[in-house]
């Protein structure tokens, strides 16, 4: 699925190298130029801050307040409307467990079960060390394949409960290097 | 016959070239599925072994052509015409596909005395392929079962080359209704009575002309393409495998009714549909097909793309817009419509991809032959997206009318089928023996549901339709605005009667209050999606009441309801080897070595990693729990 276009988002952004506000207040500013044209606008930018960030930060939501003149709460209120934006910082690896019609009806749920297991985390939490995010996601659109499990945007397809243990470990091998 | 402009002429000329190369065209399915069944890896081992044999081969990353199961799909046109299709292609097997398609290069160069092309061997029959690759060949009866109009370049060609789109004809339909007037457009699709494709199936001819009605001035046109629906991805498909025709469907639409700007609203959890449909408007905008002059014609157009963000509510139209003027994801009351007060206070009108994809065929063959398919009330193709338990899933573009049977059992190939959900969480729940129902805007109305945008999924004998009515009304809650207190309140209730009955707790109440809730919000004057939200639920229960019942004698016939079931080991089958016990997680499985074991419930975590280890197929689920 998301080939190379959500990697592209896991620039300086991570947990570990938090940008300072003022670099956030910037990066707004660029992106928000990105858009002259006022239709939809807000969730473009929110989207490409949420690309380059992996989540949009309190920093950024202040700026894109001040610039589109767009109250807080409202982009708060986006941000927990939106299953693809998120508040949170996430963890430098992102599991996304499919949970659309197909890929519940051939065992989503037990594998969201067995992610929870593997990493010691509730879907929609961080592992303490910041390296694993669990999350459930609607629909990507590879039914066909179903169940989709996607790790940092890499989809794994036809995915069974036995090779959880595997794609947690792969992604963590990944993730030394 | 209309003549496309010199350069687009030219462009024409070069997509010709190469679909009809005088040597082997090899093709790799690039889409979303393609890819994540590992489409890359064969790609560059294609690329690699073509290279370093320095062989005049075409190797081309193509769309999806909806053989979503046979992914990754490898497929060789020779220039003779002979054409073979490999699916569930590896890179040891691409290895074996480049070593035939360079043998026979090989062959017909020497038969051709050295200065011959391969064009004039023989035509290829599956008699001489290599036994490896005979294995591999893709049963082509989804396609014969099918009617591919709007698919028929989808798999075939480059989605990133307006030149190969050209060369399939792509572009004509744009300059002669260029050369027409704007009402004879709408004329001729009000006479096709093509229908909205994403769900509700409004006349798209009567949409198009609402927007005129008014006022002249500023009018906007938006290709709805926030595929929503869990278990669809008809749009995803267009977009990423034929974009132009999208988008030439949508200039004809512009130009009919008078807007010099639109805009594509796609899902951003479809980013290759999103750098698609952005490298297609550029591409046509350096070919003169977007701009201030399309085609020379003096009608001026901007195309621009905004993101959705993954809200299901994002496709009601009036939130779509809600959206697009910054505001918040809710919807508005009508009247007042769109086509009135839509975008920025100007006309607008909201099409669905596959509605548009349509436009371009009928101007260029005619509403009679666009209604030489499908029904008198639904002419035209469908494609669905079919998956679940079938053995042959992918999408499949049917003529309307056809029966739910054919869908289940000629195209899908369903092995044990149960019922079928389509329409995703505003459609129904029906039973697959209703083989005879007509798939059609007519057909899937009432407690059938509706027609949707195209979700068919299959639900085998070992899945619970309670569960997947629980798991769309669960979703719907939460794709839910919230500010009508009876969507609200209605979704909430009906999800907490659901997850008691699947965990065996609910009475014959609790099922008479659910029954109660869905009559009264399908029947109510809420959106779209309030007034549908309850459907899975109501015609779940008028077919599968039995299912429901079971549930409440703490029975899933389905063996899927967690709380419900529960493993047991086999005597007869169990050899007491205990490969179980090495995946067990709960330490569940006890008795003697060598003898069958059993296993406890209390200890036990209910993941199932027992069944897939025992390769006796020993252990079972049982329902109720013991």
């Amino acid at each position: 699925m998301p080939d190379d276009v959500r990697k592209t988002g896991s620039v300086a952004g991570g947990p570990d190298a938090p940008d300072t506000a003022a670099c956030v207040r910037d990066a707004v500013d660029a992106i928000i130029e990105r858009y002259p044209d006022k239709t939809g606008r807000l969730l473009n930018v929110l989207n490409d801050v949420q690309e380059r960030y992996r989540y949009v930060p309190e920093a950024a939501i202040e700026r894109i307040s001040e610039r589109m003149g767009v109250s807080k709460g409202q982009i708060v209120g986006m941000g927990e409307f939106f299953n693809y934006l998120s508040l949170d910082p996430v963890g430098r690896c992102v599991i996304d467990v499919c949970d659309g019609t197909a890929c519940h009806t051939q065992g989503a749920p037990r594998l969201v079960a067995e992610f929870e297991k593997a990493l010691g985390v509730k879907a929609g939490q961080t592992t303490e060390d910041g390296l694993f995010t669990l999350r459930t996601v609607g629909c990507v659109g590879a039914c066909g394949i179903a169940p989709v499990v996607v790790v940092e945007g890499d989809a794994y397809g036809r995915v069974r409960v036995m090779q959880v243990p595997a794609i947690v470990s792969a992604a963590e091998e990944a993730q030394a290097l | 016959m209309t003549k496309l402009p010199a350069n687009l002429e030219h462009l024409r000329e070069i997509g010709q070239a190469r679909l009809n190369a005088r040597t082997p065209r090899v093709t790799v399915g690039y889409g979303t599925c393609g890819r994540a069944a590992g489409a890359r890896d064969v790609y560059e081992t294609l690329g690699e072994a073509f290279a370093a044999a320095d062989a005049d081969v075409v190797l081309e990353k193509v769309g999806c052509r909806g053989l979503c199961h046979a992914e990754p799909l490898v497929e060789v046109y020779f220039p003779q015409g002979g054409h073979f299709a490999f699916g569930n292609v590896d890179k040891a097997k691409a290895a074996g596909v480049a070593e035939y398609v360079l043998g026979r290069a090989a062959r017909s160069g020497a038969n051709g005395a050295g200065g011959g092309s391969a064009a004039d061997a023989p035509c290829p029959s599956p008699e001489d392929l290599p036994e490896v690759l005979v294995g591999l060949l893709v049963d082509s009866g989804i396609l014969a079962f099918q009617e591919r109009r709007v698919m028929s370049n989808c798999g075939e060609i480059d989605p990133d080359s307006i030149e190969e789109y050209l060369a399939r004809g792509g572009y004509v339909a744009l300059a002669s209704a260029l050369e027409g007037d704007p009402e004879d457009v709408i004329a001729e699709v009000v006479d096709s009575r093509l229908r909205g494709r994403g769900g509700a199936g409004f006349p798209t001819g009567e949409k198009w002309r609402a927007c005129i009605d008014g006022e002249p001035g500023e009018r906007y046109v938006i290709v709805n393409a926030d595929e929503g629906d869990p278990g669809a991805y008809m749009d995803r498909g267009l977009l990423e495998s034929d974009p132009h025709r999208v988008l030439e469907g949508l200039i004809i639409a512009c130009y009919a009714i008078g807007a010099h700007q639109a805009y594509f609203f796609i899902r951003a959890e479809y980013p290759l549909a999103v750098e698609t449909v952005r490298r297609a408007i550029e591409e046509a905008r350096a070919a003169g097909i977007v701009g201030d002059d399309v085609l020379g014609s003096g009608f001026p157009l901007e195309v621009g793309v905004v993101r959705g963000a993954g809200a299901f509510l994002c496709g009601e139209s009036t939130a779509m817009v809600n959206v697009l003027e910054n505001k918040p994801c809710t919807t508005r009351p009508k009247p007042p419509h769109l086509s009135e007060r839509g975008l920025w206070g100007a006309p607008t009108c909201i099409n669905n991809v596959e509605t548009l994809a349509n436009v371009p065929l009928i101007i260029a063959n005619g509403a009679d032959w666009f209604k030489g398919a499908g029904t008198p009330e639904s002419p035209g193709t469908k494609i669905f997206s079919i998956t679940g338990a079938v053995a042959r899933g992918g999408l499949a573009e049917v003529p309307l009318g056809v029966s739910l049977g054919y869908v289940i059992g000629d195209i899908a190939c369903a092995p044990d089928p149960y019922a079928v959900q389509i329409g995703g969480p505003s459609g129904a729940i029906i039973p697959a023996e209703l083989s005879d129902l007509e798939i059609s805007y007519e057909g899937l109305s009432g407690r059938n549901g509706m027609m949707g945008s195209g979700g068919f999924v299959v639900i085998g004998r070992d899945q619970c339709v309670v569960d997947t009515a629980s798991y769309l009304v669960h979703f719907s809650a939460r794709q839910s605005c919230r500010k009508c207190a009876l969507c609200r309140d209605g979704l909430d209730e009906s999800a907490r009667i659901l997850d008691l009955v699947t965990a065996g707790e609910a009475t014959e109440a609790d099922l008479e209050r659910l029954g109660e809730i869905a009559e009264r919000n399908c029947n109510s004057k809420l959106c779209g999606l309030g007034r549908t939200a309850l459907s899975p639920v109501l015609s779940s229960l008028h077919y599968f009441h039995e299912d429901y019942a079971a549930h409440l004698d703490k029975r899933c016939p389905g063996l899927v309801c967690r709380g419900l079931v529960s493993y047991a080991i086999v005597k007869e089958k169990c050899q007491g080897e205990r490969c179980c016990l090495l995946t067990c997680p709960g330490n569940a499985i006890k008795g003697p070595f060598g003898k069958p074991g059993r296993i406890v419930s209390r200890l036990c975590q209910k993941c199932g990693m027992c069944i897939v280890t025992c390769p006796y197929g020993a252990v079972k689920k049982v329902s109720p729990a013991v």
